[in-house]
């Protein structure tokens, strides 16, 4: 049963217990405790190898602080990405031959250590079946294999199919009996701590997978399960390991040459109750030929089905040496060619390979496919040639092959998986760039398509891509292809890498609880979002980040503020988290650019007292409220436009004293004159009157 | 041309009137002087000593205007050559030049004084401004939509100021 506080942890509807996680608990009692959000305890001094994997160590964990017990805890190597994005779907299912997962998110280490990534499953797995994955042959009746394995896992891997969920970690060594040394079915053990098919060893894969690099592999389909199966069907029944001793190259060289059953069943072996027919269905080389649910089903009533003629590749009627060996097929040269770069270059170089596709092989397709590899290898000149030829020579001789590129052979479903490790591991994103710009998915693409193989999801997904290569911008580059194609891997900010964000939410959780720390002692950053970080939002929930993405990539300090102020406020508002006083507080300390984007100095004097009243609410919907009140921006606007017209009207005004205070004397003096000219005039015209008046006055009456 | 037509009509009008323009020729000696020596805009200070010069003599010629006898050149050179009337006359034509003087000091200083006090209460007014919005008040800026500085100077705006004031100073030359 899932615990009811892991499942309100996260649901949405609590966030407000999630900004309480966020804090974190205190440590429970001594340093081998690592501890969830969640209050679930792992012991890290009681590890439980049997539910361990190599990329992924499993310890004892429980509810009680003092003794945790009950549980087991899968803590991920934090290099690879855990299949966070189908924990919720994984969890609704019923069947009871995969571990209930309890609860999962980020394992708080003690003594400052890293943190992690954890699953805490409920312990109902019991013991591991089998010590290892190779030489196994049990010599099983079909009775026992059918009604232990067949049908249990068949059952179990319906539903996951159903869920739209691969199993992807279907081996010998993660069987279990549930506890019982007497069980009727197997129990399957995690397949949620690492990406799929990363832990499984080349005998479990079918070929084209087999080859890629174990993180290339992709996510898989059920039908990548169901060849698992075949091959635990197969180990559980065969009387010996035709393969024992093997290396994995020769593994995958026997599988194109001889195909999977062959591989996998001695000539001696013979099974009875029609399981023969089964494994030949489920270990069909052609994916499209190899058995689904529908075919499984209809054997198990009984019904007999035709076994689909496999297609036998073509063998050339010479072979070709490279690197001291002699291959007769384009598909195994092809996988050796891309390991030695150096000598296939030196083999490249010459004409023998044409020669002997054309003359020994005979497959004019082929040739076609190889001669086109060399015209556009050719075209970017002499710098990278070898980078440019070998992946498309590779696609040429096996088009079904994962890409391979310089170091890396991926099928384009992982290429989000391999993004994330060689990030995490190198810190750059430079190859990828080069992978794009070098055409080589486009052609391998191409060529798919010439042989039908659907690839509709990864065009769409490459043609995305490409646009956010193409388009500028802080929510574009190879940052926001990594996150687009790896629907799993955290935010890698530097920031908050650490705290295995892969929520909006939760990020905003991790900046308050990163913001607590540092202001306890520690400097911050004044960008609060990086370009990881809105890669992240975008591609986790675009409507969050794509309205305000134009300021945040600005240059402008006020508009990068402003947004990520909108950005972080949209995601506690809609996310329904509580007080984030730490964060507020940092985005406070550096939010003078936008305070000053209020003309008038007394209405920043009363911005920056609001400011400090909400620093301690903690609610940035209230501080982005200030910036975004349109009456007080308006007014501000329009008083300062008053203000522009008032100062260059007392310019103007002081201009012209200026001018006539240069010249004092002349301007003033001038008009001193007219008003002296104006009183003489005056005193004169008064004398005149008076003179009239004195002299007709004194001669008396005419 | 309009000039000599004028100096025609009165020289015209002075050969009519003889004996007045005999009068007036003596008694407005100092206009006629301030106008030869005048050098101020609008000959204000011709009008000034010529308006009080021709009031001082202006009684003595409704004098000779009016009192019976002949109205010959004689009798004006008569009525001109009496001392108390050239004194007076003249007298009144110091005045005019007094109150140019006079009335001109005056003026000016009061003027200047009015315009350096304006001046400081203008300047003082725009820094009030300046301090409560800012430089960018100012105008010396270019400012973009919102009306925040761009960063740049506004170099043609301030080119346009320079040109303005040049040409009021060749106007005042």
């Amino acid at each position: 049963m899932v615990d009811t506080d892991t499942q309100a942890e996260e649901g949405a509807s609590n966030k407000i217990e999630k900004k309480e996680a966020a804090k974190g608990n205190p440590p429970a009692s001594g340093d081998q405790y690592a501890y969830l959000r969640s209050g679930f305890v792992v012991d890290l001094s009681k590890e439980l190898p049997q539910y361990s994997s190599p990329h992924a160590k499993a310890y004892v964990a429980g509810k009680d602080r003092t003794n945790p017990d009950g549980y087991f805890a899968v803590i991920n190597d934090p290099s690879y990405s855990p299949r966070t994005n189908i924990v919720k779907s994984y969890q609704l299912l019923t069947n009871k031959l995969i571990p209930t997962v309890e609860s999962y998110g980020t394992v708080k280490m003690p003594r400052g250590q890293p943190n992690s990534y954890g699953f805490v499953y409920a312990r109902t797995l019991g013991n591991r079946l089998y010590e290892s994955d190779h030489d196994v042959a049990l010599g099983w009746s079909a009775e026992n294999t059918l009604e232990k394995i067949v049908i249990p896992i068949v059952a179990c891997l319906k539903e996951l199919e159903q869920r739209d969920i691969s199993h992807g970690n279907l081996r010998m060594t993660n069987l279990y009996d549930g506890g019982k040394p007497d069980y009727k079915e197997v129990k399957l053990g995690d397949c949620l701590s690492c990406p799929p098919s990363l832990n499984q060893p080349v005998i479990y894969e079918p070929v084209e997978r087999a080859m890629a690099d174990p993180l290339g592999r992709g996510p898989g389909t059920s039908k990548d399960d169901l060849y698992s199966l075949g091959v635990i069907i197969a180990m559980h029944l065969r009387g010996y390991d035709p393969m024992r001793g093997k290396t994995d190259d020769e593994i995958i060289s026997s599988k194109i040459v001889n195909g999977s059953y062959a591989t996998l069943i001695g000539s001696d072996d013979r099974f009875s109750g029609g399981l023969s027919e089964l494994i030949r269905g489920l270990l069909t080389d052609d994916p499209r030929g190899r058995w689904g649910m529908e075919e499984i089903d209809t054997w198990l009533d009984g019904r007999r089905l035709s076994q689909k003629q496999t297609v036998k590749i073509k063998k050339a009627s010479r072979s070709i040496s490279f690197d001291g060996r002699n291959f007769h097929y384009a598909r195994t040269l092809a996988h050796q060619m891309i390991k030695k770069p150096q000598e296939a270059m030196e083999l490249l170089q010459g004409n023998d390979l044409i020669h002997w596709v054309e003359r020994s092989l005979m497959d004019n397709e082929m040739l076609e496919r190889l001669n086109n590899a060399f015209r556009i290898a050719a075209d970017g000149g002499e710098i990278g040639f070898a980078d440019r030829l070998l992946p498309r020579v590779s696609i040429a001789l096996d088009p079904k092959a994962p890409i391979r590129y310089r170091k890396l052979s991926f099928h384009l479903g992982a290429l989000g998986d391999v993004m994330a490790y060689t990030y995490m591991n190198n810190g750059k994103l430079n190859v990828f760039q080069d992978l794009f710009q070098s055409g080589i998915l486009y052609d391998w693409m191409a060529t798919a398509t010439d042989l039908n193989i659907d690839i509709s999801v990864d065009l769409q997904n490459y043609e995305k891509c490409r646009l956010f290569l193409r388009q500028r911008g802080i929510t574009n580059g190879l940052e926001r292809c990594l996150y687009f194609l790896n629907g799993s891997v955290h935010c890698l900010s530097p920031l908050i890498s650490e705290y295995f964000v892969r929520t909006p939410e939760d990020y905003v959780l991790a900046l308050e609880d990163l913001a607590s720390q540092k202001n306890a002692g520690g400097s911050l950053p004044d960008h609060v979002i990086d370009k990881h970080a809105a890669c992240f939002l975008a591609a986790r929930d675009s409507k969050i980040i794509e309205p305000y993405a134009y300021d945040l990539s600005s240059d402008e300090e006020f508009r990068q503020i402003l947004a990520t102020l909108q950005i972080l406020s949209v995601i506690q508002k809609s996310g329904g988290i509580g007080e984030l006083p730490h964060l507020t507080a940092w985005i406070c300390s550096n939010i003078k650019p936008l305070v000053e984007r209020f003309h008038d100095t007394e209405t920043q004097d009363a911005v920056k007292k609001e400011i400090e009243i909400i620093r301690k609410k903690g609610q940035l919907t209230d501080l982005l409220d200030i910036f975004e009140n349109p009456k007080r921006v308006r007014k501000d606007q329009t008083a300062f436009r008053k203000a522009l017209r008032d100062y260059r009207k007392l310019e103007i005004e002081a201009a012209d004293l200026a001018v006539k205070l240069e010249n004092p004397r002349f301007n003033a003096e001038k008009t001193g004159r007219e008003w002296a000219a104006t009183i003489s005039c005056i005193i004169a015209a008064l004398i005149i009157i008076g003179s009239v008046i004195a002299f007709y006055g004194s001669k008396g009456p005419v | 041309m309009r000039s000599k037509i004028l100096i025609g009509f009165i020289l015209v009008v002075a050969i009519i009137f003889l004996p007045t323009a005999v009068f007036l020729a003596f008694a407005l000696m100092p206009t006629i002087g301030a106008f030869i020596t005048d050098r101020t805009l609008n000959k204000t200070r011709t009008i000034c000593v010529g308006a009080l010069n021709f009031a001082g003599a202006f009684p003595f010629l409704l004098e000779f205007w009016m009192t019976d006898g002949p109205h010959t050149v004689d009798a004006a050179f008569t009525a001109v050559a009496d001392i108390g009337h050239v004194i007076i006359i003249y007298v009144l034509a110091v005045g005019g030049y007094a109150i140019d003087m006079a009335i001109t000091g005056v003026t000016s200083a009061l003027i200047i004084q009015n315009a350096e006090t304006r001046l400081k209460k203008l300047r003082k007014a725009q820094q009030a401004l300046i301090d409560r919005w800012g430089e960018k008040v100012t105008g010396k800026y270019e400012l973009d939509d919102s009306g925040f500085p761009t960063g740049r100077r506004m170099s043609a705006a301030i080119a346009a100021s320079e040109a303005r004031k040049n040409k009021m100073e060749s106007e005042n030359d």
